[in-house]
């Protein structure tokens, strides 16, 4: 195992044939000559996994997936995967703090039953690095994720979710709209939205977490405990998980929620829900970051399934089911280059000052996570 | 259930059971009966009591001996505040449920409102429906302004506020209140039917009227039934946690149950908190469960079936029979129509509209759902689990309720205490003790935990209405066995079995719902290869899919439907005695 991790891990020389050959030299010639998009091509290329550990993991048969993503949309995801290796997946789902506890204790037992671990949070995968619970495996395909995006030999970002605000059209008026449209942090302040609003808490899971650490910590000069508290002030409805809000905002039971995220906005936008969403400056984004577990019983069926999940091919994939930025530069959207659906809508624009450099600071790696006690007093929770 | 026998003729000759008692009064029995209790029910038990005392988990390196939590649960406000409201709301579920339950099993059992059979199998029905999908049905139909009921009425009756809105304290206790009716209708109803009505004969001819006799006589007689489904339906309540969780949570009306999977769901993950407030709802439900106990051993003693054929004589009803049939009817459209109404609706729109004539209707969430590998696995795995579940369990309390009640057994006082323990340890709670008892196990992340799970959760309603059962069986019958030379086992097999039966197979079908419709300890016990439709429920209203947690929480149906017509027109099971 430990072989077939050096080898694909750290690309050494194997096996080179003509061919690899070839397409080395093409991708350096293309990429020396400024051609990126070929040059991606040419880099996707050079990321395939070696025989060895594509043998391997068909031998070890199977792979456990602890995820938090949508289950549905996941398996069809992984699907691929398994059409391509024939490896099946068991995909198990649950909120990032519970499903990581789950996992963390089963390894402290010898119970490894989850072989790659998808999650929203990399300080907890950090925390387990240096309990010695994650392998250290540098995937080939990894080199295509963006710098900032992974943590060499512990973490590589799957995808990356900005979050704005999103209002029900149908519940507010030509005025609010266009007010809401202007995309401006301070609208979600305005007492006209008393009990009309909706928030999540930040102790439900990482992205929920990373969106209120902008307001209460990095940014915290721009924003602080005034404009939470002035939030507070709105008599919101809070969730303990952001998706069930999402169906509620849909529904009309509210006509404006914060947290939102472009993949659930864009898959209700897709199902005909009066939903619209913007992302005002600066844009708290969240990573979706996986790993593998140093001990998973199908090791080279995980090393082999991030290799594709990181890949370009793997990546496109997920575009086609969810529409979330890519942690790849090489990836991207179809959706936006044909201006379709919410692409060619009028209110719609991308994110444009993404807020992700929080990852080092201190107080967002703080393991006590301050932020939600702060939070929680400001809201009046226990 | 159904079978109530001769319970008052209890004397005769006692020489068929007395040798037979000296020579199982040993120790083997009890010991064994002991250990496996111990195993199902102590450990898990005893395992939350130390969590509470943990700074961390079990297997946390950096977990010491703390009481910070217990402190913090059983001395500070929030807790208190709402241990006082789970207490009361529980309270106030139980007394609105028991008037209704009451109301229902009289009108049915004593009147002559016409269809009993259809009355009483629609009181019932909203068994067969998870009381978490029920609420999640209520939340689509009742939330104060995307609800269907509220919008409807804005639409075709300028309502400018919502008419009713379930996302509050009244709300959340009105449908917990909704999905406990059929409990307390059960056990008084089975209360009414085992009375002898030569008694209320005898008050109307003294002269009594209807509301008199039904006063003094029916109600002093079914009381210990009554106050025996008041704590049942209470102990129920404190630990109920998929209505309030899935109506708003703690915002709504704070519950302890739902604190507890706050504890173990939100940051910081806090398993030591999760016990504490644990313990306590232990309890409260141990207070309880003392109180059914105790009613429930009175009620058995009151039933008063005579061998002699009598014809009972149904009140009229007369004019208030219209108001009687719409009262039940009421019930049967806030309970079970109008939610099926609203999962079919959700189950076949992309997104949830509160604007019915704007709604995008669509077949793609059944084809998500049929074409979903997890829930073709949720639903074998629940099918497995509801076999096998209900019938261990039985198995189990018919051999504890034979060497209590008829082996008398040493230690059968405790050992009958022990059996009952888990009914006070709400699901969620037990769930994490069952965790930490078999996380190191083969069991772990099979269904085999599961069914560990169900079989010593329901064990104490197997246990009970068995031990009713057996307790109504005259025992002249069996020493009469015994005196025709029949071995101790022909005659068990034989006669006692044999006279069980229709309670053994009534316990059989209700553990059975119960197991398809578990929610709290299947969450958190459920794995990759042991996922059940009740987690795929969840799952996927966690991730705001109502769509496809209303197409589970049809399927959960359709399999308890079709479970039950198969043991009722297969072994000729009822639940209830018209139907």
């Amino acid at each position: 195992m430990d072989f077939q991790r050096t080898r694909a891990g750290q690309s050494a020389p194997q096996g080179l044939s003509r061919r690899s050959v070839l397409k080395g030299a093409a991708a350096m010639g293309l990429a020396a000559s400024g051609l990126p998009l070929l040059s991606s091509v040419a880099r996707a290329a050079t990321e395939e996994p070696s025989a060895d550990l594509v043998n391997a993991a068909k031998a070890e048969g199977t792979l456990t997936f602890y995820h938090t993503t949508a289950i549905d949309l996941t398996a069809n995801w992984t699907a691929n995967f398994t059409k391509k290796y024939g490896i099946p997946t068991q995909n198990v789902r649950g909120p990032s703090y519970p499903l990581w506890e789950r996992w963390l204790t089963e390894e402290r037992v010898g119970q490894h039953v989850a072989d790659a671990i998808q999650i929203t949070d990399t300080v907890l995968i950090e925390a387990a690095h240096a309990e010695g619970l994650i392998a250290d495996y540098t995937p080939a395909s990894g080199a295509g994720i963006r710098p900032g995006m992974k943590k060499e030999g512990v973490w590589y970002t799957a995808f990356v979710n900005a979050m704005g605000y999103a209002w029900n059209s149908q519940r507010v008026s030509p005025e609010e709209d266009k007010l809401l449209r202007s995309a401006k942090w301070d609208v979600l302040t305005d007492p006209r939205w008393s009990g009309r609003f909706a928030t999540s808490t930040p102790a439900s899971g990482g992205s929920s977490y990373s969106y209120v650490y902008m307001f209460l910590g990095g940014k915290r000069s721009m924003f602080g405990p005034d404009f939470v508290t002035k939030q507070a002030a709105l008599n919101a409805q809070i969730y303990e998980s952001k998706s069930p809000m999402y169906d509620r905002l849909a529904a009309g039971e509210f006509a404006l929620v914060d947290q939102a995220s472009q993949s659930d906005m864009g898959g209700l936008y897709l199902k005909g829900a009066p939903i619209r969403w913007v992302f005002p400056d600066p844009t708290p984004a969240n990573l979706t970051v996986q790993t593998i577990s140093a001990k998973a019983t199908h090791p080279n069926a995980a090393r082999l399934f991030q290799e594709w999940a990181m890949s370009h091919e793997g990546q496109a994939a997920w575009f086609a089911l969810a529409g979330v930025a890519s942690a790849r530069e090489d990836t991207v959207d179809p959706r936006k280059v044909a201006k379709s659906d919410w692409y060619k809508e009028d209110w719609y624009k991308d994110p444009a000052d993404l807020y992700i450099d929080y990852l080092s600071d201190p107080g967002y790696v703080d393991p006590a996570k301050p932020i939600i006690g702060e939070w929680n007093q400001i809201f009046g929770r226990s | 259930m159904s079978t109530i026998v001769q319970a008052a003729a209890q004397s005769g000759p006692r020489t068929g059971f007395a040798p037979l008692r000296r020579r199982r009064r040993g120790f083997v029995l009890p010991i064994v009966l002991g250990l496996i209790l111990t195993i199902l029910v102590l450990v898990p038990i005893l395992l939350m009591f130390i969590g509470a005392v943990r700074s961390g988990t079990f297997v946390d390196p950096h977990s010491t001996f703390s009481l910070r939590s217990l402190q913090a649960v059983y001395t500070t406000w929030p807790y208190l505040r709402t241990l006082g409201i789970t207490v009361g709301a529980s309270l106030l579920v139980s007394l609105l449920a028991c008037v209704v339950g009451i109301a229902l099993a009289w009108l049915i059992a004593r009147t002559d409102i016409p269809a009993k059979g259809l009355m009483e199998n629609s009181v019932i029905a909203p068994l067969y429906l998870s009381p978490f999908v029920g609420a999640l049905a209520w939340l689509i139909l009742a939330s104060p302004r995307a609800g269907l009921l509220n919008v409807l009425a804005h639409q075709f009756f300028g309502a400018t506020g919502p008419i009713i809105n379930v996302t509050t304290s009244t709300g959340v206790i009105l449908i917990m209140v909704l999905y406990n009716v059929p409990y307390a209708y059960m056990t008084v109803s089975a209360a009414l039917r085992g009375m002898d009505p030569s008694m209320e004969e005898a008050s109307y001819l003294s002269g009594a009227g209807v509301v008199r006799t039904a006063l003094k006589i029916t109600f002093p007689v079914v009381r210990p039934a009554i106050v025996s489904a008041f704590f049942f339906v209470f102990v129920l309540t404190c630990g109920t946690f998929s209505i309030p969780a899935a109506l708003g949570g703690t915002q709504a009306l704070p519950f302890m149950a739902v604190d507890i999977y706050h504890a173990t769901a939100t940051y910081p993950i806090d398993y030591s908190r999760a016990a504490s407030i644990g313990t306590m709802l232990f309890w409260i439900s141990l207070i309880g469960v003392a109180f059914y106990r105790f009613a429930s051993q009175v009620a058995t003693r009151f039933v008063t079936v005579t061998a002699r054929g009598y014809r009972m004589r149904f009140v009229k009803l007369r004019g208030l029979r219209v108001v009687s049939v719409g009262l039940i009817a009421a019930y049967v459209v806030l309970a079970i129509i109008l939610p099926y109404l609203a999962l079919f609706y959700v189950a076949f729109t992309s997104f949830t509209s509160s604007s019915i004539a704007a709604a995008s209707w669509t077949l793609d969430n059944f084809k998500a759902v049929a074409g979903s590998v997890a829930v073709s696995q949720s639903i074998v795995n629940t099918l497995i689990i509801a076999v096998i579940a209900p019938t261990l369990c039985i198995m189990f309390a018919v051999w504890i309720a034979y060497a209590i009640r008829r082996l008398k057994v040493r230690g059968g006082g405790i050992l009958d205490y022990i059996t009952m323990f888990p009914i006070a340890v709400p699901g969620i709670v037990f769930g994490t003790g069952i965790f930490w008892t078999y996380l190191m196990t083969p069991a772990y992340g099979t269904i085999w935990i599961l069914i560990i799970a169900f079989v010593a959760s329901y064990v104490p309603f197997a246990y009970r209405m068995i031990d009713t059962s057996l307790i109504q069986i005259d025992k002249s019958l069996e020493e009469a066995s015994a005196l025709c030379g029949a071995s101790h086992w022909r005659t068990a097999w034989q006669v006692t079995f044999r006279l069980i039966r229709p309670g053994v197979l009534s316990a059989w079908i209700l553990i059975f719902i119960f197991s398809v419709r578990e929610i709290s300890a299947a969450i958190l016990l459920s794995s990759a290869s042991n996922k059940v439709l009740s987690v795929m429920s969840w799952d996927y209203l966690e991730f705001g899919n109502v769509q496809n947690a209303a197409i589970i929480g049809l399927l959960q149906t359709a399999i308890l439907v079709l479970g039950i017509l198969a043991g009722r027109y297969v072994l000729r099971i009822k639940l209830s005695q018209n139907g």
